[in-house]
């Protein structure tokens, strides 16, 4: 605790609590305060993740009594497995749509909403509505439309690619997910943007509206540049929300189909839980967890840059 | 000025258009749950002929609704209390005190943040559930949401202590008022609008998650909405029309809050994305 100095002064005068009396309080206070959560969180995460880098080196399936020491077998095997490799490159072109489609439909929102008109708070909060619900509830919500709604719209309008349903076919059923995740993450990246919009120093729009820019000008030569911390927060977030998608993935597709939409969080899944192979899908949440490592701190790095060059 | 009154009006106008298609999900949600098969089948766009609630009565059944919606607000009440109490007791803790344990802690539980929940899913189902035999217990569900939602809730707790004048803390001690009192009388009313912001963000993960308590929690008497609502569509059978219904009932109660409270949901929500 930092001191002011004069209360440093009554504390001394006093001799209020020093030496032993005072390493017991701290220890009672860190007891109290700081021990709870502590032992919650070691119970929950560290144990866990200690204990799951050793499943990982083990051919352990839940039910066998003999576990066998396998060494690296399990790292070996799934990154020569085509359908984990699969399920990766899959991840990868969904990640790479959904975040430039959200990012893109989320910063043009946010610059419309920001741009004076009326209504902005009404906007704000249609637009974010998708992200209080469930990923789970919203994939089943879109089932029925991409299932029903669409094929009948097809129907309708005669337009032949639409009377089938979208999530029979493997590479529409990608889309589907794509649309759906750009749709939900849209309204969230847009209030992010929304903040680092109403950010910009007002006199600096002024000052370029007095001089004759336009609209476009305004936002290429002086806004992008001003938001580039939170284009970068924006870009690496939903990055690595796509890497960990998963509710979106069982309740839209199932990972149909043929498994042909089993994006890298639902095959871990799969791999532990459908098969029982605890082992390789431990090792498989490894190389996500490696992953999202990996954008985090490329996040780090480029949010800091974007706020010392702004 | 009236050339730019009139952008603003059609800006106004497009926006507007655009949202409603946005919203046209919803609308989609709520027109269809209370038609048969037959009439979905036929113009899922159309509102329906009648207002019939014989899918909200099989959804109900099927889901054991009234259990389930207990089931989720127990495990997530409890979480947000629990979370709340430990992590502001440690957000105070660490931001008053500059010991290097504390320290050394922090600096962990702000790595730990990086791991998806992917990488503690089998382990955890193996120790609590396996080992111990904590399947089905919704408190067991709640504590490992209270232990993932710590390291985040301390962050976003000793951030905001630190920006509250340690003179006030050095005042109490003098009028006689221990570390303990000081927190829970002086600091913990002044934590208000944290206190909001995390637990709208702890409430909202815990009461939408489906992953970790579909893992935890299998048996028909402990599934939670998100779990429940599962049952329409199976590999043997899929029934759309009282899965709509039990879609809209599981979105009310969601819904009416962030009505409410919408400017605190969206902060709360929003506050994930400082993580890392």
């Amino acid at each position: 605790m930092r001191l002011s100095p004069s209360f440093y002064k009554y504390y001394k005068e006093r001799g209020i609590m020093h030496g032993r009396k005072r390493a017991i309080t701290n220890a009672l206070e860190f007891s109290l305060f700081g021990l709870p959560s502590f032992l919650i969180w070691f119970s929950v995460v560290i144990i866990p993740f200690i204990y799951g880098f050793w499943i990982t080196f083990t051919d352990w399936n839940g039910l066998a009594l003999h576990i066998n020491f396998i060494g690296l077998e399990n790292y070996r095997h799934i990154l020569t497995d085509s359908a984990f490799l699969g399920a990766f490159v899959k991840t990868v072109i969904y990640a790479l749509f959904t975040v430039i489609l959200s990012n893109l439909v989320g910063f043009i929102l946010a610059l419309v909403v920001t741009s004076g008109i009326k209504g902005q708070n009404l906007f704000r909060t249609g637009f974010f509505t998708p992200n209080i619900i469930g990923g789970i509830i919203l994939g089943y919500i879109w089932n029925f439309i991409f299932s029903f709604g669409l094929t009948k719209f097809g129907e309708f309008t005669g337009i032949s690619w639409m009377q089938t349903s979208w999530l029979t076919n493997p590479t529409r059923a990608l889309m589907a997910l794509i649309i759906v995740s750009a749709w939900q993450m849209s309204g969230y990246l847009m209030v992010i943007y929304i903040a680092g919009l109403t950010a910009v120093p007002s006199d600096l729009l002024e000052a370029a509206r007095v001089d004759g820019a336009t609209t476009w000008q305004t936002v290429t030569k002086i806004k992008i540049p001003m938001i580039r911390g939170t284009i970068a927060i924006c870009v690496f977030l939903s990055i690595s929300r796509c890497f960990m998608s998963f509710d979106t993935n069982l309740s839209l597709t199932a990972g149909g189909p043929y498994k042909s939409t089993e994006l890298i969080a639902y095959k871990i899944y799969q791999t532990a839980f459908t098969s029982m192979n605890f082992g390789e899908g431990q090792a498989q949440a490894i190389v996500l967890f490696v992953i999202v490592a990996i954008i985090s701190l490329l996040q780090v790095y480029f949010t800091r840059k974007g706020r010392v060059d702004a | 000025m009236r050339a730019e009154r009139n952008r603003k009006s059609i800006t106004f106008a497009i926006t507007l258009v655009v949202l409603i298609l946005f919203m046209v999900p919803f609308y989609m949600l709520v027109v269809n749950s209370f038609k048969p098969t037959a009439e979905f089948l036929k113009n899922p766009f159309a509102l329906p002929q009648s207002f019939n609630v014989d899918n909200f009565i099989t959804a109900i059944d099927r889901m054991n609704f009234g259990k389930s919606l207990f089931n989720t607000a127990a495990i997530t009440v409890t979480a947000v209390v629990v979370n709340m109490i430990v992590s502001a007791m440690t957000g105070y803790l660490f931001a008053r005190r500059k010991w290097k344990i504390n320290k050394i802690i922090f600096m962990a539980f702000l790595a730990s943040m990086v791991a998806p929940f992917q990488v503690y899913m089998i382990p955890l189902v193996r120790i609590y559930a396996g080992v111990l035999g904590f399947s089905n217990n919704l408190m067991m569900v709640a504590y490992i949401a209270v232990g993932l939602n710590i390291p985040f809730a301390v962050f976003l707790y000793s951030g905001f202590v630190e920006g509250i004048p340690s003179e006030l803390d050095e005042a109490a001690l003098i009028d006689g008022c221990g570390f303990t009192r000081t927190f829970f009388h002086i600091i913990m009313p002044l934590l208000k609008p944290i206190i909001i912001t995390v637990t709208v963000f702890v409430a909202m993960g815990v009461w939408n998650d489906f992953l970790m308590s579909s893992l935890f929690l299998t048996k028909v008497d402990t599934k939670t909405l998100a779990i429940s609502i599962k049952t329409f569509l199976t590999n043997h059978s899929a029934e759309y029309a009282p899965m709509m219904a039990g879609l809209l009932l599981s979105v009310l109660p969601v819904l009416i809050f962030y009505l409410i409270g919408q400017k605190y949901i969206i902060e709360g929500v929003i506050a994930g994305s400082v993580k890392g």
